[in-house]
């Protein structure tokens, strides 16, 4: 069984003898430019919000498409990969001391840790690693694609390898659902309304937990029911985007509540992204990402072209396909492990730090994180039609396959999102 | 499926073998390997080892424990290779 | 693989053996290999299949690509697994029996490549066929007849129709049938 590699050393990644190894290397990393000065305990910082954040204040109407609810989640290709320059330009800025001259920072320890190529499915570089060419075409040869984040924890790219099993007369499909603006609409919205679906099921969960403070919830509910019953009615993916933003906000508010005693250090204000404003924005949007990178893994594994997507541009981000995809899976992957880790206070205020105005994970939050949101993929639920275990990971490819069905016959088989039914 | 695996191959032959077994299995130490592997990769990986093997003189060994979760793992003494996907 | 990876236009249409088993089977799984919808490469039987054919027998003469056309101008493409032609004889190498009729109608399809190619045993006589099961130690004969022959011709007519028609057949649904195959989960999932 193929699964994923988590690398949060620093160090070489490379091809040795038609394998994988990991050339450790010292715990020198830094993010191009900063001091460590820098790094201050969340404690000793008041709250402050970021005068450059990109999203209004709460409630405060935004943008219709709501643009800004995936680049740090999700933000493959271009627009992030600026965020993420001038984050670092404004780093070097303030912190003369340091330089970036692209050299590793860390120096290797001489210890190397071979893996089995045949057992990965994918590898996600948390730590600075360096890679080389070889090894990109070994990990392409094996289908093995790679995931960058950089010293914060944004997810900064991706290497996908050579597509091998796009199939044209799909691609063309695709298009055709595309373009065409009604075609288009209903697969969109069958993403939005799996998403709120999901959310409500969500919702009821843990307001079943509460032990007060359901009113509130219910209310949440009430008007997530009705964003859905609008985004039934919704003229274009913008609108249908606006609507997805509305009820997310509406959401987002309620989980104070629904962390219940545990829930106590993280207020949440409201949702913001680049950079997170407060613990509770950093794990969402560390989640976030890593619910797309899933969902595009998935996607490499079908015939779909990742690029082509319905509810969100094409062209916003590389893999687009993969930001539809992934706001299905949300509330079952991301916004339930940040339930569980807060509320089983695996995840506390000490594992964060405030970097550059932001807030994010530390490392040793982020790893926690993973391993816990590994677990939770490989968790299994039993699948009515299939008739057999599928794991929440497999989940997001039978989505895939749902929507390949769709493009195929959408008369027949129309697709509808995954909804969680327990 | 889960698999512990040994094998005791003439020197000359130590070098490839290793070479092969890292490529499907986690390496726990001398001549020792764990991990995961599919009916499939399986099936792989003991046809590449036959083909190096010579059975008159070699021996490989693979226990397949169905799943990680029901073998205990302990340890004395130092831990020499990683199992983990946290690397 | 005989199976056109990406679905050509109409007129490069062709036939291979792995689609005429795959039609037999299922023609939805026909349709959808067709449109390059491939559900193999992660399938373990298929991967297994794989490795008994690389590792089984001896190999005389190994894959052998022939080509033909149809009465109806259909162009045909094989890829015979192995043969041992000073016999006339040739195989089909499969991991289990399970899809057997597939297996023997893939089979018939690259004796009637031969046969189109009027390509003859050493006595002049007509090729045999030969299913092999290593895994079972089973092996069992297959002849091509003139019925045999109608229906091939049949089911390349039929393929050709379906690589046009424009949604896929509907599924066999019988799950005890279709937990077996590669696109389970493209159809149910």
């Amino acid at each position: 069984m193929k699964r994923p590699y988590y690398l949060f050393s620093n160090g070489r990644l490379c091809r040795n003898q038609n394998t994988l190894c990991l050339e450790r290397a010292t715990d020198a990393r830094s993010p191009g430019a900063e001091v460590a000065g820098d790094r201050l305990p969340l404690s000793e910082i008041p709250h402050r919000i970021n005068p450059e954040s990109p999203t209004g204040g709460d409630g405060a109407p935004q943008g219709q498409s709501d643009p800004a609810e995936e680049p740090v989640a999700t933000g493959a290709g271009r627009q992030r990969d600026e965020d993420a320059a001038s984050q670092e330009e404004s780093g070097a800025v303030s912190n003369s001391l340091t330089s970036d001259d692209g050299q590793p920072s860390g120096e290797l320890t001489g210890e190397s840790i071979p893996f089995p190529i045949e057992s990965a499915e994918s590898i996600y570089c948390f730590g600075e690693i360096d890679v080389n060419s070889k090894l990109v075409s070994f990990l392409s040869k094996h289908h093995v694609p790679l995931f960058f984040f950089d010293y914060y924890g944004n997810y900064t790219a991706s290497l996908y390898p050579k597509e091998h099993l796009l199939s044209g007369r799909l691609t063309v499909e695709q298009v055709r659902h595309h373009t065409n603006q009604e075609r288009r609409l209903r697969l969109a919205r069958s993403f939005v309304e799996a998403a709120l679906a999901n959310i409500r099921r969500v919702l009821r969960y843990y307001a079943s937990r509460l032990e007060e403070g359901t009113e509130g919830i219910e209310e949440a509910i009430r008007k997530i029911e009705s964003i859905k019953k609008r985004a039934q009615e919704a003229e274009g993916p913008a609108t249908l985007m606006g609507l997805e933003g509305q009820a997310r906000r509406r959401y987002y508010r309620t989980w104070p509540t629904l962390l219940g005693g545990a829930g106590e250090n993280f207020s949440f204000e409201r949702r913001s992204r680049q950079p997170p404003s407060n613990p509770l924005n950093a794990l969402i949007s560390f989640g976030n990402s890593l619910c797309y990178s899933v969902a595009l893994r998935q996607l490499y594994h079908t015939a779909l072209d990742p690029t082509v997507s319905y509810l969100h541009e094409p062209g916003d981000r590389r893999f687009s396909l993969a930001l539809d995809l992934a706001e299905v899976f949300k509330p079952l992957l991301v916004d339930r492990a940040i339930f569980r880790l807060v509320k089983t206070r695996q995840i506390q205020p000490d594992d964060f730090e405030e970097r550059l105005g932001g807030v994010y994970l530390t490392e040793s939050g982020r790893k926690t994180f993973v391993e816990h949101w590994d677990e939770r993929l490989r968790q299994t639920i039993e699948h009515r039609r299939l008739e057999r275990k599928i794991s929440y990971e497999r989940l997001v490819r039978l989505d895939a396959y749902r929507l390949t069905r769709h493009l195929c016959a959408p008369e027949d088989d129309p697709y509808e999102g995954f909804e969680m039914w327990w | 499926m889960y698999f512990v695996a040994a094998y005791d191959v003439d020197e000359r032959r130590v070098g490839k073998m290793l070479k092969i077994f890292r490529r499907y299995l986690t390496w726990v130490q001398n001549s020792v390997f764990e991990g995961e592997l599919t009916e499939a990769q399986f099936a792989e990986l003991k046809a590449e080892a036959e083909a190096l093997m010579d059975p008159a003189t070699d021996s490989v060994i693979f226990w397949n424990l169905q799943a990680q979760k029901y073998c205990d793992r302990e340890t004395l003494g130092q831990e020499r290779g990683t199992t983990g996907r946290m690397l | 693989m005989s199976a056109p990876n990406s679905a050509p236009p109409r007129s490069s249409f062709r036939v291979g053996g792995m689609l005429v088993g795959y039609y037999v089977l299922c023609p939805r799984k026909a349709w959808l290999s067709m449109r390059g919808l491939w559900m193999e490469q992660e399938s373990t039987t298929v991967a297994l299949g794989r490795q008994i054919d690389e590792n089984s027998y001896e190999r005389e003469q190994k894959e052998i690509m022939l080509t033909a056309e149809a009465p109806n101008g259909t162009p045909l493409i094989g890829k015979v697994d192995w043969a041992r032609l000073d016999a006339g004889v040739l195989h089909e190498t499969k991991k289990s029996p399970s899809a057997e009729e597939a297996h023997k109608w893939q089979l018939r399809f690259y004796l009637w490549l031969l046969a189109l190619n009027e390509v003859t045993g050493p006595q002049g006589e007509p090729f045999a066929g030969e299913l092999n099961y290593p895994k079972q130690r089973r092996t069992e004969d297959v002849r091509l007849t003139n019925a045999h022959t109608e229906r091939l011709q049949e089911i390349v007519q039929s393929l050709q129709a379906l690589s046009r028609q424009k949604s896929p057949p509907p599924r066999r649904e019988e799950r005890s049938f279709c937990q077996k195959c590669a696109f389970e989960e493209l159809c149910y999932g």
